[in-house]
């Protein structure tokens, strides 16, 4: 899968990006985020972190969410995004509900009963009845069988790229010796 | 409900804050671009808020959100209590 290169008309994408570093939403946060370009987002507070929710047009899903990421930070209201709310790791009936398909037809998939077989293999809680799948994974596997869009399937890896160099980018920030020792010593041992 | 504010010039926005506040949610006028700022029942620093703008891009969309984060809002009942979440 990979993106395409043709030139893409505009079009509206909901997301929605979790944010930390403001404590308390107040008149001057509204107004810094509003005057950053947010105004086509809706900002909410719950557990003490920001939900921005946006609906915002754009060539692709990629450059939607990363200028609203770039709007939040240029705020100036000690803003840091956590991440794009979607989560990679999902249940089989996760993935049931995001295809819009029974659960017994996603177990059939996985089992190779119905479909071309070949189903991704759950990613982790492998040893305790309740696996896990990555939903890039699933979602590459069934667009390249036809059973969902490819455009969802490359969003999917979009969104998960975008969170993985988030959280990489918070822990680096708490652990930067950690971060940096992990990534040379994996890279020593690469195939 | 009785309503001691101004209406919000988007009919949608309006509904959609009408909704909130029928769901026991409080409505506090704001200043500049959020003309209001709602907050849930459950009214201590837990508690979930969320900011109406004056003048959304797009009025359509900033209600429906509205009422999204209403109905995301763990701290009150739910409205038919027929909603349950697979296991």
């Amino acid at each position: 899968m990979s993106a395409s290169t043709a030139p893409q008309c505009e079009r509206e994408y909901d997301f929605a990006l979790i944010v930390g570093g403001v404590g308390e939403l107040t008149g001057e946060v509204e107004d810094a985020l509003y005057e950053a370009g947010c105004d086509d987002a809706t900002v909410s507070m719950q557990y003490g972190l920001l939900y921005i929710e946006f609906s915002r047009t754009a060539t692709s899903l990629q450059e939607a969410i990363l200028s609203a990421i770039r709007q939040v930070h240029a705020a100036g209201i000690g803003a840091v995004v956590y991440r794009v709310d979607d989560c990679n790791l999902v249940t089989a009936a996760d993935i049931a509900r995001r295809i819009d398909r029974s659960r017994q037809l996603v177990h059939q998939y996985m089992t190779g009963q119905r479909g071309p077989g070949g189903f991704p293999p759950p990613e982790c809680h492998i040893t305790d009845g309740k696996p896990l799948w990555a939903w890039c994974a699933v979602s590459f596997w069934l667009a390249q069988n036809d059973l969902l869009r490819p455009e969802e399937s490359w969003d999917a890896e979009v969104i998960a790229a975008i969170n993985n160099e988030l959280e990489m980018l918070r822990q680096m920030k708490r652990h930067p010796d950690l971060v940096k020792k992990v990534k040379h010593d994996l890279e020593a041992v690469k195939a | 409900m009785p309503m001691a504010r101004k209406r919000h010039s988007k009919p949608e926005v309006e509904k959609a804050i009408q909704y909130a506040e029928a769901l026991g949610w409080r409505v506090e006028k704001g200043k500049n671009h959020a003309i209001y700022r709602l907050y849930c029942p459950h009214a201590t620093r837990a508690g979930c808020q969320v900011s109406v703008w004056s003048t959304p891009k797009n009025p359509g969309n900033h209600a429906r959100q509205i009422r999204a984060a209403v109905d995301r809002c763990p701290h009150q009942p739910p409205t038919d209590g027929t909603e349950q979440e697979d296991p």
